[in-house]
């Protein structure tokens, strides 16, 4: 545990404190949060995408089971043991490791993403909308916003979303509560009717009509990549990177009363990342099966086809619950960055942004290479921190260097973060590694880049560290 | 207090009746006209009764 020298202990939200004992909570608490968060409108794309992919039944049931179980024992063994140790935020625990300044742009690099992120959650929610105005839908290959009832449709979409996660935000979080069980459900029940329609009768027709009409297999569709067994898995893995491996959730284990209870997250994962998935592909497939040459993604018809204005329901409250958090962490990174201004402008602004990226189809049409992205930018803060926890001590280096020499700007975070993205930039460009697979090579290059450089720093700054009073136990 | 306890059977009923149309179409007993207005009543009921019988929380 950590002794915080001198921070008075009047920080209800225990943003910038340890979580005292008596506010960590039970293992059902994380149950429920994470069989809730993992349960979002990004699903309804990702189903469909992993279709186009050209997946085939096997590899992507196996990939999925196993890349799901590496993603539970990330949370397990790297997030929540140092999480239930230091009991701080991850903003909290980076601004003690590398200083003022380099969490600031930490901050704008996460704000930027959480709006993008949530961008293309409006954009699923504006399909559901689109299909009461009767607009022009964008196709997979569309980039650009597809006409003003597009435009004005999401604009509606967003401001409404934007709005709400600046005003009301834990009504919404209460709506959102609610609303969990009901969404899994009808997602089950999208996979059920639309087994039904592809021609299942009993329950021993599953495998073949997998095989046969919902993941055959063989050439991918036009603008994707073919998927095998490993991309399905590393996605699987990898799509959650920031939050396990990059360490985000350390703000949310840091209430955990034991590390153990990170296990809890496979909950989100095989609710939201496998029958979700597996039953958004299948209404993909419905879709195809009736007309071969309609092969666009678009979230709203499927559900509205397979369970009509409940369906519709479905997709926009899925987009709404999970961009609503999304667009209200993005706003409390950039309020951060401006202390300031006050959160309510802060959010509407991010809501803003989130809204402009909505209007742009790519980024939803292109989800799976942009989650893959988001990992791979947040991802080397992760492996700083779990090198500068576990390694550095052992190595006689000093833990939290920019708290314990007052630093606001600690050079060998910030190298470490650039030249890996550097790195991973050009292995992707010029190496041949895929986007989905490079983090992993990443993350371990960064906790041995960040042990390197430390060495180095730290050596030139011995002096002084050797006079400064150690402050953990 | 009992009306809390009648709401929350009530929405539990709701939420079966999310699933029990999607089983009843598998097993041909139920069109998909009908299941869409089973799913969009049940919706209705579920999200009445569940925020009515649940007490909001101080966070």
């Amino acid at each position: 545990m950590v002794a915080m020298a001198d921070e008075a202990n009047t920080d209800l939200e225990f943003e910038r404190t340890p979580v005292p004992e008596h506010a960590q909570l039970g293992f059902r608490s994380f149950l429920g949060q994470y069989a809730s968060e993992h349960v979002a409108g990004t699903e309804l794309m990702i189903g469909p995408l992993f279709v186009r992919t050209g997946v085939g039944a096997s590899d992507l049931v196996l990939g999925l089971l196993v890349g799901n179980a590496l993603a539970v024992l990330s949370w397990l063994l790297v997030t929540a043991p140092i999480a239930t140790r230091v009991r701080l935020t991850l903003y909290a625990h980076l601004e003690r490791l590398c200083g003022r300044k380099l969490v600031t742009l930490y901050n704008l690099a996460n704000g930027v993403m959480f709006c993008f992120l949530a961008g293309s959650m409006i954009t699923v929610s504006s399909t559901a909308a689109g299909v009461w105005t009767g607009i022009a839908m964008p196709g997979f290959a569309d980039a650009w916003p597809t006409g003003a009832g597009w435009i004005a449709t999401t604009l509606v979409v967003g401001a409404l979303i934007a709005g709400i996660a600046a005003a009301g935000y834990r009504a919404v979080a209460r709506f959102a509560e609610l609303a969990a069980p009901w969404m899994v459900l009808l997602f089950l029940a999208f996979g059920i009717i639309g087994l039904r329609e592809l021609g299942v009768t009993r329950l021993g027709d599953v495998w073949e009509v997998a095989n046969t009409k919902i993941w055959p297999g063989g050439e991918p569709r036009a603008g994707s990549t073919r998927f095998t067994f490993w991309h399905v898995c590393f996605f699987a893995w990898f799509c959650n990177l920031a939050m396990h491996l990059g360490m985000a959730d350390l703000s949310v284990f840091r209430f955990a009363k034991k590390s153990r209870y990170a296990i809890a997250s496979a909950a989100g994962m095989y609710v939201g990342h496998f029958m979700a998935w597996l039953a958004a592909s299948v209404l993909y497939a419905v879709q195809l099966a009736r007309d071969p040459g309609h092969d666009d993604v678009l979230p709203g018809p499927m559900a509205d086809a397979a369970c009509g204005v409940a369906g519709l329901l479905c997709v926009i409250v899925a987009g709404w619950t999970t961009a609503n958090p999304t667009i209200y962490r993005a706003g409390l990174a950039f309020q951060a960055i401006v202390p300031r201004c006050a959160r309510f402008k802060v959010t509407l602004f991010a809501g803003a942004l989130a809204t402009v990226a909505g209007l742009f189809p790519a980024l939803a049409m292109k989800l799976l290479g942009f989650v893959a992205f988001y990992g791979m930018v947040l991802m080397p803060m992760g492996a700083v921190i779990v090198a500068d926890y576990w390694l550095l001590p052992r190595l006689g280096l000093q833990r939290w260097f920019a708290h314990e020499r007052g630093l606001a700007f600690y050079g060998a975070a910030a190298l470490t973060w650039l030249l890996t993205l550097v790195a991973c930039a050009a292995l992707v460009q010029w190496g041949g590694v895929e986007i989905y697979f490079v983090s992993l090579p990443g993350w371990l290059l960064a906790a041995l880049l960040y042990t390197l450089l430390s060495v180095a720093w730290q050596r030139r700054a011995r002096p002084a560290v050797a006079t400064a009073s150690p402050a953990r136990s | 207090m009992a009306l809390r306890k009648v709401l929350q059977i009530v929405s539990w009923l709701a939420l079966a009746t999310t699933l029990w149309p999607a089983f009843a179409f598998f097993h041909g007993s139920l069109d998909l006209p009908a299941v869409k207005r089973w799913l969009l009543l049940a919706t209705v009921v579920w999200f009445a009764t569940a925020w009515a019988g649940t007490p909001s929380k101080p966070r």
